[in-house]
């Protein structure tokens, strides 16, 4: 293994031209400076960089300079996402196909995955740009940036032997600032025919081979929504009593705590979503009706203080289209600032779908039209709808294998 | 205002530049040698030659006096007049990059790095092998395996 030292981005004395094995990136530049320029580069150029020499190939794959291109891509403001689309409407397996929805342009470019596991998997938004996919037997983990799937080892969980029902399971990706890994867990919840509900957690270390059990979950209950952010996992439930409820894996103790939630929100239907690096939930009933959307902002996980931000968008969002689309899939832009992105859940066949992209400083509303080849691949199927799910792009060129 | 205070820059090939301190302390490198009481006068800049040095100060010179400037008008000016300043053979964007690191002047570092990052983007393997003088490594099968292993992005 190649020795972690330092590089320094920028020095007076580092004529330094060796990359980690000690022949030349390049006699022309340091080191640093040839980083400085590789940084800048779309995945795909970087990834066919890497059979340029020995050295180029080393430093491009060196998990330090995942590192540096991540946090230029997380600073960029998203002006694509990533998309995916299932055809519903079909009993049993239904096909899932990703693509790079650009938001300006409305152009839909397929990103084609090899390996991806049974078509019925629960696709579930990681960290990084990672996804993550969950067919209730395998557990696979993605990088879209990269196209690589990798699938994780298989686990069951570890209920009683006497426990019997339908089980379901989801898995979420999630960081852990702490020790710098990424980890997995995977949720199953057991649906008892007497009418009980039992849950089982565990937590798999990217890079290694074993699941754990992870301690008592406060939340035995079917989940709604989960998101990842810097250091935790956010799970999204709701039982009678309560109303709606979080409950956080902190993934570095790989403990859960119970987030209550401020009163307006207990008994409506919300989404979790990330905002400049905070937990928020998503409240968008009043959209049809009174054209608003109110985010609750954690700011403060440990005051549990929540500030609400409403945003109103002109009428005239609208007025524009024929049919207003039953329900939209509302994507918050990670930096705060940038577009709101509405895209229809449901796209209907023979008929033109628009996406709405909201510029938060503007307070403009604009309207694109969604167009793309590969739209054609699910009519075979005599497909009449497909579902629409946009997720946060991050490009990131960390190989699913360095990780 | 205060009378700018002038210094004087020594190349490497021995020219003398003088400048306005204010220009010259775009340079962070400089800026901390005057400040620590190091710099002498003239301040040597050794691996800079003139003709580099020259066009580093007419950047320098330009962001300062644009930073003046109260116009808003002056920032698609003065992006228009980066891209024009740029346009130079390799060889010449390569010093500047060094002299731009040595100095370390970090907008005119982004502005050559990233002229040199566009300027690849398009390039086969063997093109940028010549852009940056490497010396391709490989076996044919290490080739040819890194290849597979992201198949899709030379497609």
């Amino acid at each position: 293994m190649a020795d972690k030292s330092e590089k320094k981005l920028r020095s007076k004395e580092d004529d330094e031209v060796s990359g980690r094995d000690g022949e030349a990136v390049s006699p022309e530049l340091p080191v640093g400076i040839i980083t400085d320029i590789l940084v800048r580069l779309p995945v795909k150029t970087l990834l066919r960089f890497k059979c340029v020499s020995r050295p180029w190939r080393s430093l491009i794959s060196d998990p330090s300079f995942a590192s540096s291109f991540l946090a230029r891509s997380l600073a960029r403001q998203a002006v694509t996402s990533l998309v995916s689309i299932s055809d519903l409407s079909q009993p049993g397996p239904s096909l899932c196909q990703f693509f790079r929805l650009d938001h300006q342009t409305g152009l839909c470019a397929p990103v084609p995955l090899p390996d991806m596991p049974s078509n019925t998997a629960e696709i579930s938004e990681g960290i990084h740009g990672f996804i993550c996919l969950d067919d209730g037997g395998l557990t696979c983990v993605c990088n879209p940036s990269t196209r690589e799937v990798a699938a994780l080892p298989l686990t069951n969980p570890d209920f009683p032997d006497d426990l019997q029902g339908e089980m379901s399971s989801f898995a979420t990706l999630g960081y852990d600032s702490a020790s710098k890994q990424y980890k997995v867990l995977k949720t199953w919840i057991l649906y008892s025919p007497y009418g009980g509900v039992a849950a089982a957690h565990k937590v798999l270390t990217l890079g290694t081979n074993s699941w754990r059990t992870v301690d008592d979950c406060p939340i035995k209950f079917p989940w709604d929504d989960c998101i990842s952010e810097e250091g935790a996992i956010h799970i999204l439930t709701r039982d009678s009593m309560r109303g709606n409820i979080v409950g956080t894996l902190d993934l570095a103790s790989e403990k859960f705590r119970m987030l209550l939630l401020p009163e307006g929100v207990r008994a409506v239907k919300v989404e979790l979503k990330l905002f400049r690096g905070h937990l928020a939930l998503l409240e968008s009933r009043r959209l049809r009706d009174n054209n608003t959307i109110t985010l609750y902002v954690l700011d403060d996980y440990r005051s549990r203080a929540w500030k609400e931000l409403r945003m109103v968008l002109p009428r005239s969002w609208k007025e524009d289209i024929g049919f207003p689309p039953r329900s939209l899939r509302i994507s918050i832009p990670r930096n705060g600032s940038g577009d709101i992105l509405l895209i229809p859940t449901i796209i209907y066949k023979q008929s033109v779908a628009y996406l709405f992209s909201y510029n938060v400083e503007s307070k403009r509303v604009k309207k694109v039209q969604i167009h793309g080849p590969p739209f054609h691949i699910f009519y075979q199927y005599r497909t009449l709808s497909l579902e629409c799910r946009p997720f946060d792009l991050v490009d990131n060129i960390l190989s699913l294998n360095h990780v | 205002m205060a009378t700018s205070r002038k210094v004087t820059l020594l190349s490497s090939d021995g020219e003398s530049f003088e400048v306005e301190q204010s220009v010259a302390v775009e340079s962070i490198t400089i800026k901390d040698s005057i400040e620590e009481g190091s710099a002498g006068n003239p301040i040597p800049v050794p691996k800079v030659n003139s003709k580099i040095l020259a066009k580093v100060i007419e950047y320098c010179k330009k962001h300062v006096e644009s930073a003046k400037a109260e116009d808003r008008v002056d920032d698609e000016d003065l992006v228009a007049w980066d891209a024009d300043f740029v346009k130079v053979d390799q060889a010449t964007l390569f010093d500047l990059i060094r002299a731009a690191n040595f100095l370390n002047i970090k907008s005119l570092l982004d502005l050559t790095c990233q002229t040199v990052a566009d300027m690849i983007k398009g390039k086969t393997p063997e093109e940028k092998r010549k852009t940056f003088t490497i010396r391709n490594d490989f076996t044919p099968e290490e080739e040819e395996e890194v290849r597979r292993e992201n198949q899709w992005a030379f497609e």
